[in-house]
């Protein structure tokens, strides 16, 4: 990977200085026909200038003629000198510059590369971690031979979890590849929106025994694909009621301000950390939560997932901690049409 | 054979525990780096099987350079899911003895175990452990004296696995249930002298030839060849 990336410096930076040296040469050449001409006239006329001043004291054609070339010469050896001087620095400076340059192309793709890379490490450990623990429960109780029928329901049971998952993983990981684009994009009332959006989740809120309260100013429109939107705050919520649990509130507020509409889905649960409020959107980023007991595992996708959407709307989203009641809130800022 | 797992699945420490189990090896399982590490420091532990990623604030990586540090060489085995050749050699160059991608096959798992455990008492063509004309198969668990096959429970060969990797060296009781039995079972020390009872009937006393396991008074057991 390094050594990919090295040899492309290389290779990009020998072919931005043969790109130079060809300039300067062919630049070189130019400036000096066209210099070694004009010297070759000055000196003629100079010499005829000369003759018509001092006509009488050129006693010798021959001897004007070779002192003329003489001249000549030793202004063309200079002019070469000169030259040769100049593309030398020229050339030097342009190896630097054209190394500097170079890697300045290149570190966008090897970022995006590295990134890549990472991502399918990622995407690998989570895809493989549930077919490991399918595969070792499946094997471990086909070797037992006194495999009772409700142990053979357990497994099945436990299974079925593990295949939720991984299907739960595959749908994720398909919608960040695809909804890049979004579907069509009206002008859109954003509270009708978020009011169907709540609807949708009231009733796993209130298994979740969790309390909700919204409260949106009228009249805010936008530019946007509603499914886009609905789907970026279900994943918001959805993530509130996974984390925050049984007794928590949650509130869903939207607001106009300075011609954005300020979206905030909030809660007060048990929060995160503020060194990895940063990192929440990054893709199968999970919040350490070792220390806190909490057994509360994603897959680390939804944020993403969340903020994608929210890009794709030309909005903003970011996280930070809920200073009323010490859990998390998110701020959707999204451009409102006046 | 005792063995720690550190795995924070539960379901995939739980398999692990239940099929080791199942072929006789005492099975102790940490949920999290913390009390891993802390149950790895132990020298009771035949082989180490260690999660690579693990919550809190020791991972496999960093467990099995303490332990290294601390001179605990009991065999460690990787699990990771993650595959690339440089997590696999972080692992190693660490001090692992051996890696495992997830999702592992159990039979490769287990042939692993035997491998990193293999002592200098073993017979090299085949998985077995010989000491004068007695013989113990670690694959079928039978033992074979004399050419006579002898059926073991799973206890009883997990102790005389015990004892024959360990020949002429004089066992306590509390060693013997540190290594064959977990942390969790309910076991005395008259429950030793039961299993060793049990063995003795089994395998010195149908036999002509000397007997293999001797009490040491007030020490414990050891196998030898009494003259």
């Amino acid at each position: 990977m390094k050594d990919l990336f090295s040899t492309a410096l290389m290779r990009l930076t020998v072919v931005y200085v043969t790109v130079l040296i060809a300039v300067c040469l062919l630049f070189s050449g130019f400036i000096y026909t066209l210099a070694s001409n004009e010297i070759d006239r000055t000196s003629r006329r100079q010499v005829v200038g000369f003759r018509n001043l001092l006509g009488r004291f050129i006693v010798d054609e021959q001897e004007s003629e070779i002192l003329r070339n003489q001249e000549a010469d030793e202004s063309r050896a200079r002019l070469r000198a000169k030259l040769t001087l100049g593309n030398m620095a020229v050339i030097a400076a342009g190896t630097v510059f054209s190394y500097f340059f170079a890697r300045r192309t290149l570190y966008p793709i090897e970022e995006s590369v590295k990134a890549q890379e990472r991502f399918t490490s990622d995407a690998s450990h989570e895809l493989r971690t549930p077919l490991a623990a399918m595969r070792t429960e499946i094997e471990v109780a086909l070797r037992d031979p006194r495999l009772t029928t409700q142990e053979a329901k357990e497994l099945l049971e436990s299974n079925l979890e593990e295949v939720a998952t991984l299907q739960l993983m595959t749908d994720n990981l398909l919608s960040l590849a695809r909804n890049k684009e979004l579907g069509e994009q009206k002008i859109t009332e954003l509270s009708r929106v978020l009011k169907s959006a709540t609807k949708n989740h009231a009733p796993k809120i209130k298994k979740a025994g969790m309390t909700f309260e919204e409260k949106y100013q009228s009249g805010l429109k936008a530019m946007i694909n509603k499914d886009a939107l609905q789907q970026a705050v279900g994943i918001l919520i959805d993530n509130s009621i996974k984390y925050a649990g049984n007794g928590a509130k949650i509130e869903v507020k939207l607001e106009e301000c300075d011609g954005y509409g300020h979206l905030t889905i909030s809660d007060n649960g048990i929060g995160i950390p503020d060194d990895q409020l940063e990192c929440i959107f990054q893709r199968f980023y999970k919040v350490d939560y070792s220390r806190t007991s909490s057994k509360q595992q994603g897959h680390g996708l939804g944020l993403s997932i969340a903020q994608q959407l929210v890009v794709a709307l030309r909005g903003r989203i970011s996280a930070r901690k809920n200073h009323r009641g010490g859990g998390i809130e998110f701020l959707i800022e999204l451009p409102l049409l006046v | 054979m005792r063995v720690l797992v550190i795995e924070d699945e539960y379901k995939i420490a739980n398999a692990i525990k239940r099929g080791l189990a199942q072929e006789g090896y005492a099975v102790d399982v940490a949920y999290n780096g913390d009390d891993g590490l802390a149950n790895a420091l132990e020298p009771s532990y035949d082989i180490v099987i260690c999660d690579r990623m693990l919550p809190g604030g020791y991972d496999g990586i960093s467990i099995v350079k303490q332990m290294r540090k601390e001179n605990i060489r009991t065999a460690v085995l990787m699990l990771t899911a993650k595959d690339a050749v440089s997590d696999r050699v972080a692992g190693l160059d660490a001090g692992a003895d051996d890696y495992l991608i997830k999702p592992f096959a159990f039979e490769e798992l287990l042939a692993r175990i035997r491998a990193l455990t293999r002592g200098e008492s073993q017979n090299n063509n085949s998985p077995q452990l010989v000491y004068r004309d007695l013989e113990l198969n670690l694959i079928t668990k039978r033992a074979r004296r004399a050419g006579t096959e002898i059926s073991l429970s799973l206890k009883e060969f997990s102790l005389l696995d015990y004892l024959m990797r360990n020949p002429e060296v004089v066992l306590t009781k509390q060693q013997i249930i540190e290594h064959v039995w977990d942390y969790d079972a309910d076991i005395l020390e008259n429950n030793v002298e039961a299993f060793i009872g049990m063995l003795r009937k089994k395998l010195d006393k149908p036999f002509s030839g000397p007997s293999y396991i001797q009490t040491m008074r007030g020490f414990g057991y050891k196998l030898e060849e009494l003259k």
